[in-house]
């Protein structure tokens, strides 16, 4: 997933924008003169000079296509997703991981943690071409490991889900 | 390799296998504490809170015959940690420290949380607020303060905590008593008392208002002295420093409190259970040893006088937080 | 002498020698473990010092963390995930060593610095505890804020490729910092109404996203072997080419330990900030700076050194003043007071015996990191030969309770996600990450600094140079901003000459 410079650039500027009107709404510091707002504001001017120069470098690579340098003018496409189109497994993966996550996010306090982690040890284990069985396995195998070990050993309050565990 | 994939299959089995049996020899419903207890500090591992935190979560845990696991949740001036303490389940198996900032926190506007959200167990420290200077400072109590921010406002600094933290209240009530604008000495944030006094020692600013105890270190290598202390009585640990009144301060007192709460709704019989528990703790020599060790003041209020306490504290606060123009 | 005498047979006990054992064990598995921190190791002690005589308790907090901050090294290196903040400096450095095949040699260098630099802490606590703690209190917030500056400035050294993307990712960190209450005013920022989010960013969800996470959505997402494998390498030799390679760096490895062991006694510094500078002084005086983030070991003989040297200095203030160096020594003083032994500078009069026992006790705590360390690195090479469709989900499984661990709630685990997906995007457009994780580390204590400062000076500005050791930092910040700007300049004069 590559930007062009510009892209980035934009997005900069704008966010830094949005940033410094949001901290108009900051109270001024009771009987002082510097408060909450100061640093936030000045980061986010800094933010919109590094923004201006992004676009800057971003038209300059886009601009600079001539025959031989085809191959850096493709990197300067608004957007490039890099061999994605080629491979939808691996799109399809990457989507996994972040939605295991989020799974693991919303349902660890409702399933607990060995139902959770279980489930999200197998599907990507399965995902990532392993057999079902030694996925199957591993999964097993790396739950009871990490209850062990942090749940037990190192008493971190995994969540208990409604068997108990 | 093939003997690798038997090892894991192995302990896989036996992993499956024990967290079966644990799941299955779980005891059958029993008098309570059956199972672990959390015990939640609002504030970060190594401070004061932390230390007697986990001190009675050792203490506890040897009464009521269950582990019971100390949990930091840090953050957001307290909020997060007393936030999570009021919306656990009133079962018992949740318990926390609640400390001064919960009189605090609502009237700065940063949450709805109040002491009515938590069943009272036991309070068990006090700090009163001191007035600490450099061992070389010309001043030699309190009332002397008071006159040289009264002869030029402004010119002299102080710190202790965060802004609106409760030792910057305790300045602030003290400047409001005295009929001094709250520029006259203005507030230097720090990151905590330590910070306060390490800008202190470094003569960033001219005098720090925490409590004595944590000055204790400082105050016995001869790096600063104690000129006052906001309470109505001299305090046992440290007979030797005035209170306000006794300098011609004003009537103005200032204490941060611990104290153990489980959240709102907890059913007689855990409250009970608990608070025996905590008698018998605080009355402990090892917990006196401790808390003597450290120069903590060591209060004891139970129940019913515990949540009077928060509420009268409750109400003081907002009282110099809307005086001096840190409630919202 | 009759103290240090008195001090060694304290340690020289088999009871004691057992005790520091064990914890060198158990800090080293709980350093490994991503989001397990030296801090968390401590506080799981308490309950278990508790029962003890105060010099085993203490040799065992000595130990635990002197090993934990060695152990964070090994994942770094083999897996680009730091075991705790004190190795985020250099972890990708020690990961494009193992790319090149050599992870044995950073590793091994890894062991030896950290030895020595604790070595070095420990002599430098042992000789000049009482002057290195007036040193210490010498620091108000000016000081503290040309500290936090000279910090940043190594951002744009360590980040390697465009300045211009590399200050850009300084400034992302630095907002980060921003989220959550504000110390100086109490007002909560950029929260928008969350509870959660008043506690701000913490750091280490935060490292682990960005480390970690990023790196197994880059696997997953890489097509079928376009992404260089690491390669399989024994770490059986572990010790090969580290003479040459220490006595090529001996400079470094002083220099290293220096710098370490000086911050390491500021209270609030401490030895994951001395591993940055340390880190960024290395790169910007190092005759082979392009060599820098491509696997060189340089970088590893200075920052490697200063952490283990900033363990011991954290200790100077504790002990002399009860003021803590960081978290871990403020455990360690609620430690010392339980077992009625008050800090101060009474405790040189009271228990010397005790004192020497504790700076001993570094010094076997050291000793012990060579055979276990070495131990820990055979095991773990292990790691190497699983391949990585394996190994991923099984990585991603111990940074979800690592970030769960640190707040306790899932809310840990929503920053690890957030943070890893802006670092996946960040990497594939050419954006280094290690100044934003500089950004989040230095970003409260310079914004801190900087307005106590100027509520002190009433907006002076002039009061940043106003006391001998404010001005000199400040003179040496701004300097070292200004000298590769003149260089810019000349070059771009001489270039048309050249023509």
């Amino acid at each position: 997933m590559k930007f062009n410079d510009a892209v980035f650039g934009i997005f900069l500027i704008v966010f830094a924008i949005a940033e410094i009107i949001y901290t108009r709404t900051f109270p001024a510091l009771h009987g002082q003169r510097f408060g909450a707002s100061d640093f936030p504001v000045l980061i986010g001017v800094g933010l919109i000079i590094c923004g201006c120069l992004l676009v800057v470098s971003g038209y300059k690579q886009r601009t600079a296509s001539s025959p031989i340098e085809e191959a850096i003018s493709k990197e300067s496409n608004l957007l490039t997703i890099a061999g994605w189109r080629e491979k939808p497994r691996s799109v399809i993966n990457f989507f996994v991981v972040i939605l295991s996550i989020l799974f693991y996010i919303f349902f660890v306090d409702t399933l607990g943690f060995v139902i959770t982690a279980f489930s999200i040890l197998l599907v990507l284990f399965l995902r990532l071409q392993n057999g079902v069985v030694a996925s199957f396995i591993a999964a097993l195998f790396m739950t009871g490991v990490s209850k062990l070990l942090f749940g037990v050993w190192l008493l971190v309050p995994l969540p208990i889900g409604p068997l108990g565990f | 390799m093939k003997s690798f994939k038997k090892i894991i299959r192995t302990t896989a089995g036996i992993v499956a296998a024990t967290t079966l049996l644990a799941a299955v020899t779980a005891p059958a419903m029993a008098e309570y504490p059956e199972r672990p207890i959390t015990l939640i500090v609002p504030w970060g591992a190594g401070g004061g809170t932390d230390a007697t935190g986990r001190i009675i979560g050792s203490l506890l845990q040897k009464e009521l015959g269950k582990p019971v696991n100390v949990v930091n949740r840090t953050g957001g001036g307290g909020v997060v940690g007393h936030s999570a303490i009021a919306n656990a389940k009133p079962d018992g198996y949740t318990i926390g420290v609640a400390t001064v900032e919960t009189g605090m926190m609502h009237w700065a506007g940063l949450t709805d949380l109040t002491y009515e959200k938590y069943t009272p167990i036991a309070l068990y420290n006090t700090d009163p607020a001191g007035v600490i200077v450099r061992a070389d400072s010309e001043w030699k109590d309190a009332g002397e303060v008071i006159n040289a921010a009264k002869a030029s406002p402004g010119k002299h600094k102080a710190s202790g905590t965060g802004q609106g933290g409760i030792w910057h209240l305790a300045l602030a009530g003290m400047l409001n008593k005295s009929g001094l604008e709250q520029s006259a000495v203005p507030w230097v944030p720090s990151k905590g008392s330590a910070g306060g006094l390490q800008e202190l020692v470094a003569e960033g600013v001219d005098v720090v208002t925490c409590s004595i105890v944590e000055a204790s270190g400082l105050l016995s290598a001869g790096k600063v002295k104690a000129i006052g202390v906001m309470s109505s009585e001299r305090l046992a640990a440290f007979p030797d420093v005035p209170t306000l009144q006794e300098v011609g301060g004003p009537e103005w007192e200032m204490a941060s409190w611990r104290g153990i709460v489980a959240p709102a709704g907890l059913p007689k019989a855990e409250t009970d259970v608990l608070s025996a528990a905590m008698n018998k703790v605080w009355h402990s020599d090892d917990f006196k040893k401790f808390m003597d060790g450290r120069g903590f003041g060591m209060t004891y209020k139970a129940g019913d006088d515990f949540k009077s306490w928060m509420k009268k504290s409750d109400e003081s606060l907002g009282v110099v937080m809307k005086a001096v123009g840190l409630a919202k | 002498m009759d103290a240090f005498i008195g001090g060694l047979s304290l340690i020289f006990d088999p009871y004691v020698l057992m005790v520091m054992v064990g914890a060198a064990a158990f800090g080293l598995v709980v350093g490994s473990i991503p989001g397990l921190t030296a801090t968390m190791a401590t506080a799981l002690l308490i309950p278990v010092t508790f029962f003890m005589d105060p010099v085993p308790a203490i040799a065992a907090i000595v130990t635990t963390v002197a090993t934990a901050i060695f152990a964070g090294d090994i994942p770094g290196a083999l897996l680009r995930i730091p075991g705790t903040p004190a190795s985020a400096a250099y972890c990708d450095e020690a990961f494009a060593m193992t790319r090149k095949g050599k992870a044995q040699l950073a590793l091994g260098v890894g062991l030896t610095t950290s030895i020595i630099g604790g070595l070095i802490g420990a002599v430098v606590l042992m000789m000049a505890t009482s002057a290195l703690a007036e040193f210490a209190f010498k620091f108000s917030s000016y000081e503290y804020f040309w500290l936090a500056c000279l910090g940043l400035s190594s951002a744009v050294v360590v980040s390697s490729g465009s300045t211009l993307k590399g200050f850009v990712s300084l400034l992302i960190g630095l907002f980060i910092a921003t989220i959550g209450i504000d110390l100086i005013s109490g007002h909560p920022r950029f929260t928008f109404g969350s509870t959660e989010m008043l506690s701000g960013v913490s750091f280490i969800p935060a490292m682990i996203g960005m480390f970690a996470i990023s790196e197994v959505l880059r696997f997953v997402a890489a097509k079928n072997n376009s992404r260089p494998k690491v390669p399989v390498q024994s770490l059986t030799n572990l010790f090969k080419g580290v003479g040459g390679v220490l006595f090529k760096y001996k400079f470094n490895v002083f220099r290293g330990s220096s710098i370490g062991a000086v911050t390491g006694v500021l209270p609030g510094a401490g030895a994951d900030i001395a591993a940055w500078v340390s880190y960024g002084v290395s790169k910007r005086t190092s005759k082979e700076k392009e060599k820098y983030g491509t696997g060189h070991v340089e970088g590893l003989v200075d920052a490697g050194s200063a952490n283990n040297a900033g363990l011991a200095g954290a200790w100077v203030p504790a002990l002399v003043f009860g003021i803590p160096g960081d978290s871990v020594t403020a455990i360690a003083i609620g430690v010392l007071y339980m077992k009625g032994m008050n800090p101060g500078p009474m405790i040189f009069q009271e228990n010397p015996q005790l004192l020497n026992a504790v700076f001993i006790a570094f010094f076997v705590a050291n000793l012990l990191l060579l055979p276990l360390g070495y131990l820990a690195i055979r095991l773990s090479s292990q790691l190497l030969k699983i391949p990585s469709r394996m190994l991923m989900p099984a990585i991603l499984i111990f940074c979800l309770v690592g970030s769960f661990a640190i707040t306790n709630s899932v809310f840990g685990v929503v920053i690890m996600l957030a943070m890893g997906v802006l670092a996946y995007i960040m990497e594939e457009n050419g954006f280094p990450i290690a100044p934003t994780i500089l950004g989040i580390v230095l970003g409260a204590m310079l914004e801190e600094m900087f307005l106590s400062s100027m509520i002190k000076a009433d907006g002076e500005l002039l009061a940043f140079f106003s006391r001998p050791i404010s001005a000199t930092l400040g003179v040496l910040t701004i300097l070292i901003w200004l000298i590769p700007l003149i260089k810019m300049l000349r070059k771009k004069v001489a270039k048309p000459q050249l023509q």
